[in-house]
């Protein structure tokens, strides 16, 4: 049979502890504390704090105690984080758009500061003065298409795509459409 | 036989002939979470709020403050539930995340030193606590001793350094494994065997001079 000392027996008593030995090492241990004194004082040490330890741990607590603040405080982390990227959100489009306003800016501004430079290189064309003839009838009405300004609610003209339902725009004639025009 | 009687069977589910949250493992809870179904968290919460609570109140000492970084555990699991690999343990995971939030309060503790009330107190409690406010069917010497033995091996658990009673806390009063205490304190097996080997000498050359 396996045989242990005293310092053999503290090296082994992790594992024997967590059960992570043999049979043949495992009895090896119980011969070794029967026989001796100090290691099954130790054994004892061990086993008492670790019981005292267990005996002390926390009760368990009815489920609201923990929930409701838990609750409140994940609400108020995300309402925090989602603030948090809201604002770097808001200030990164302050930027952009500070940007795009430089850059249009300076578009702008792009004839003006060229005027002085190349002013004397634009080519200058004198067109001809245009002649418009005096109209012999005058100008067609044009027929009202759609919405036309009304006086009171009854005069509403719906447009066409309410009046004639939705299968008239999503029908096969979309000819249709032209003749959708106002009667009037 | 077999078959489950139609009782057991409608204790076993809900009214949706979903089976109940309590009777799940730990990953299905998370995965019915995952799938929309809120109470899951609730389920996670009611399973791990007494193990946390012992765990970093061991490992901090001090039980206000562990109440803290319980509740930001909780918040950080909840965030972050969608990460979680679910080929591993959901409890190693969130231990994981209680030692990390422990470990560094014990960092800034050390960076600010600073005498805790509630230590303080702790003390005056043990030592100026009328005899007679206790339960008069004990023999006082039975319950001074009792609480002196107490009061000692909770020292003897502040003792240790850090890294020793961590695995102390997790391998004697969580029960887990040596692979387990290996991920969640992110070191090698070899060295959490070792660490426990010297906890617990530690411990027993701490409380031996209390015990017979």
């Amino acid at each position: 049979m396996l045989e242990l000392n005293c310092r053999r027996f503290f090296e082994t008593y992790s594992d024997y502890r967590d059960g992570g030995l043999g049979i043949a090492a495992q009895t090896a241990v119980h011969a070794h504390m029967a026989s001796c004194e100090a290691c099954r004082r130790y054994d004892r040490v061990i086993r008492t704090g670790v019981s005292v330890l267990r005996a002390e741990e926390a009760p368990a607590r009815r489920r609201n105690v923990r929930l409701i603040p838990l609750r409140n405080r994940a609400w108020a982390t995300e309402r925090r984080e989602s603030m948090a990227l809201g604002s770097a959100g808001s200030g990164i489009a302050t930027l952009g758009m500070a940007l795009v306003a430089v850059v249009l800016g300076s578009f702008a501004w792009l004839p003006l500061v060229g005027a002085g430079t190349s002013a004397a290189a634009t080519p200058e064309f004198e067109m001809a003065p245009v002649v418009a003839a005096a109209p012999e009838s005058p100008v067609p009405a044009r027929p009202a298409v759609g919405l036309r300004p009304t006086r009171s609610t009854d005069d509403v003209i719906w447009p066409p795509l309410l009046v004639h339902g939705s299968s008239w725009f999503t029908g096969p004639n979309t000819q249709g459409l032209a003749a959708e025009v106002d009667p009037d | 036989m077999g078959h489950t009687s139609p009782i057991l069977a409608d204790r076993r589910t809900t009214s949706q002939g979903r089976t109940r949250l309590a009777e799940l493992e730990d990953n299905q809870v998370v995965q019915r979470f995952l799938d929309g179904e809120q109470r899951a968290f609730n389920e996670l919460v009611y399973r791990y709020d007494k193990r946390l609570q012992n765990f970093v109140y061991r490992t901090i000492g001090d039980r206000e403050r562990a109440e803290d970084l319980i509740q930001e555990t909780f918040v950080r699991v909840y965030r972050h539930i969608h990460r979680f690999d679910q080929t591993r343990k959901f409890s190693t995971w969130i231990y994981t995340i209680a030692g990390n939030l422990a470990k560094n309060e014990l960092r800034n503790r050390s960076r600010n030193p600073l005498v805790l009330f509630q230590s303080l107190m702790k003390n005056w409690e043990a030592d100026f606590r009328p005899l007679e406010w206790e339960d008069p069917k004990t023999r006082p010497d039975d319950l001074y001793r009792k609480r002196f033995l107490r009061q000692k091996v909770d020292e003897a658990v502040s003792l240790l350094s850090e890294h020793h009673r961590v695995v102390f806390v997790l391998r004697e009063l969580h029960g887990k494994t040596y692979e387990e205490i290996a991920e969640i304190t992110d070191c090698t097996l070899g060295t959490v065997k070792s660490r426990l080997n010297r906890a617990r000498n530690r411990f027993a050359r701490i409380i031996a001079p209390m015990i017979k």
